[in-house]
């Protein structure tokens, strides 16, 4: 015997420390790390030396490492590591792209922005 | 410390697949406590410790499992210890084995892993739950998925390594071909490189049979030391060396988002406890979640020159002979259950117990499991005692 069963859970989940990043991602702006000892900047922000770091904010440009289906690995003008990024168009390496705001609400930061291929202006493409 | 001697008693595994037979996860444990205790030729008192992996929760619809589970399998009062690591769960529940044994606290110990992955969730529940076993805040809510991160991360591979696509198809032919011969297998195929490269694409450059199945499963095995366990000396199979080694979660936090250092890592560790080198090693496991990582971990471990992977072959007729048992391509991958179901399928093949045809000889085995994209690797170096 199989029974059916649904289950629905309602979260108010902290974003702790990392805050001002889902912040600046709800802003279209790209709000790295840089660490208090060895000055890395990481793009998502990570913890490296020590706890210690400082926001700063990238100019949120990058160039394509790799890509695949709907997603990127960037390295962003400015970081020191490689971002996961949405890119809704497909997306070539070598590529210069752009930190971008999606049109209408999003249900989590993290879709908040996307990248898409540089021309200058957000709205070009789309 | 003294060397690592952990013998590999006896075993069972449910058969990874999907389920349709209305069993349930309890069903499946008890039938392999039951069958590994057969199998070692060991009496249930004598189990003095069980360890119990299984991934996730909310895939089983059972918070605490260990407790309900020792008692499911008649092993109470056992001291119970639930272990999860990702897909290397059932690998890190045969490391808290070892460490039970060669502890001294513990003479005989059960390590049972399960996973109810495949046939009770909608696919797409199934994919959501996984986005979260990366980094959840950063990345998995950008609805981000397994395929996609290991696609990036042998993207990268294959332009440093020169691999094609057709190189990571023969893997896929290789692993789904030795399912064959595997009864626990959950994806026996007779494939060609034409099919793999013609299937579905998913995320470039995985298409459908370059992915491992989500599978359900169930695996036990018996663990004792070599001076307590049975059978005669210098045929049994034991495990002379286990390490563990982790990395960014985030894969574009890793110098090198193509190498997967927690298996260059965790194999030095487990290498150097055997007292042997990746150049002994004449059979392994590998996690195969995707063709391409097989080809990852190869190179990683050191078992063949990363240069050479585009022209050498890893089969049952080969010098080094990988994932006779199918690999997670093959036989499935059920998270709890895979990395016990790996050192079971090692500890027979040592002993020409797991049915090849013709028997392929080793002296010497590794098994290989990880969480995440090689986040965290849990590595059993394998030889006779």
């Amino acid at each position: 015997m199989t029974i059916p069963i649904e289950m629905q859970f309602r979260y108010q989940h902290p974003l702790g420390a990392r805050a001002p990043y889902f912040d600046g991602l709800l802003q279209g702006r790209a709000m790295g790390s840089r660490c208090a000892v060895c000055a890395r900047v990481s793009f998502a922000p990570a913890l490296c030396c020590t706890s210690d770091f400082q926001w700063v904010e990238l100019p949120g440009t990058g160039k394509v490492v790799a890509a695949t289906h709907g997603f990127a690995l960037i390295a962003m003008d400015g970081a020191d590591n490689l971002a996961l990024g949405v890119v809704l168009a497909p997306a070539l390496v070598g590529q210069q792209v752009r930190l971008c705001l999606a049109a209408g609400p999003a249900a989590h930061p993290t879709q908040a922005a996307f990248f898409q291929v540089d021309t200058g202006n957000c709205m070009a493409s789309e | 410390m003294a060397a690592c001697d952990v013998v590999v008693c006896g075993g069972a595994v449910r058969p990874f697949g999907r389920s349709r037979d209305e069993s349930s996860p309890r069903d499946w444990v008890r039938g392999v406590v039951d069958g590994a205790l057969d199998d070692a030729g060991v009496e249930r008192r004598e189990v003095d410790a069980i360890v119990l992996a299984c991934e996730s929760d909310h895939l089983s619809m059972q918070l605490s499992p260990g407790a309900l589970m020792v008692d499911e399998a008649g092993l109470l009062p056992c001291p119970v210890m639930r272990v999860e690591c990702g897909g290397a769960s059932g690998a890190a529940a045969v490391r808290a084995g070892v460490m039970h044994l060669m502890s001294g606290l513990h003479r005989c110990v059960m390590v049972v892993g399960f996973e109810h992955a495949a046939s009770h969730l909608a696919a797409d529940d199934v994919r959501r739950l996984y986005g979260l076993s990366f980094d959840a805040d950063v990345e998995g809510m950008t609805g981000v998925g397994a395929t996609q991160l290991y696609a990036l991360s042998m993207r990268l591979f294959m332009a440093r390594f020169g691999i094609t696509e057709a190189r990571m198809a023969q893997v896929s032919v290789k692993n789904h071909g030795h399912a064959l011969h595997n009864p626990w297998a959950h994806l026996p195929r007779q494939l060609s490189v034409e099919d793999v490269l013609a299937s579905r694409p998913v995320s470039a450059p995985y298409k459908l049979l370059d992915c491992s199945p989500l599978s359900d499963g169930a695996a036990a095995i018996v663990l004792m030391r070599a001076g307590a366990a049975p059978g005669p000396v210098g045929a049994r199979a034991a495990i002379l060396g286990s390490a563990c080694a982790s990395d960014h979660v985030r894969i574009g936090d890793r110098a090198r988002p193509e190498w997967f250092s927690s298996k260059a890592r965790a194999g030095k560790v487990a290498f150097a406890m055997a007292g042997i080198g990746p150049q002994d090693i004449d059979v392994a496991e590998l996690y195969d979640a995707y063709s391409g990582a097989e080809l990852q971990a190869i190179a990683a471990y050191g078992l063949a020159a990363p240069e050479q992977l585009a022209q050498l072959g890893f089969g049952a007729a080969d010098r080094l002979s990988v994932n006779l048992s199918g690999g997670l391509l093959g036989q499935g991958a059920a998270p709890g259950a895979t990395g016990v179901a790996q050192v079971l399928a090692l500890a027979r093949i040592l002993t020409g117990r797991f049915g090849l045809q013709p028997a392929r000889t080793a002296r010497h085995a590794l098994a290989d499991a990880h969480g995440g994209v090689a986040t965290v690797t849990v590595a059993h170096v394998m030889g006779l005692l």
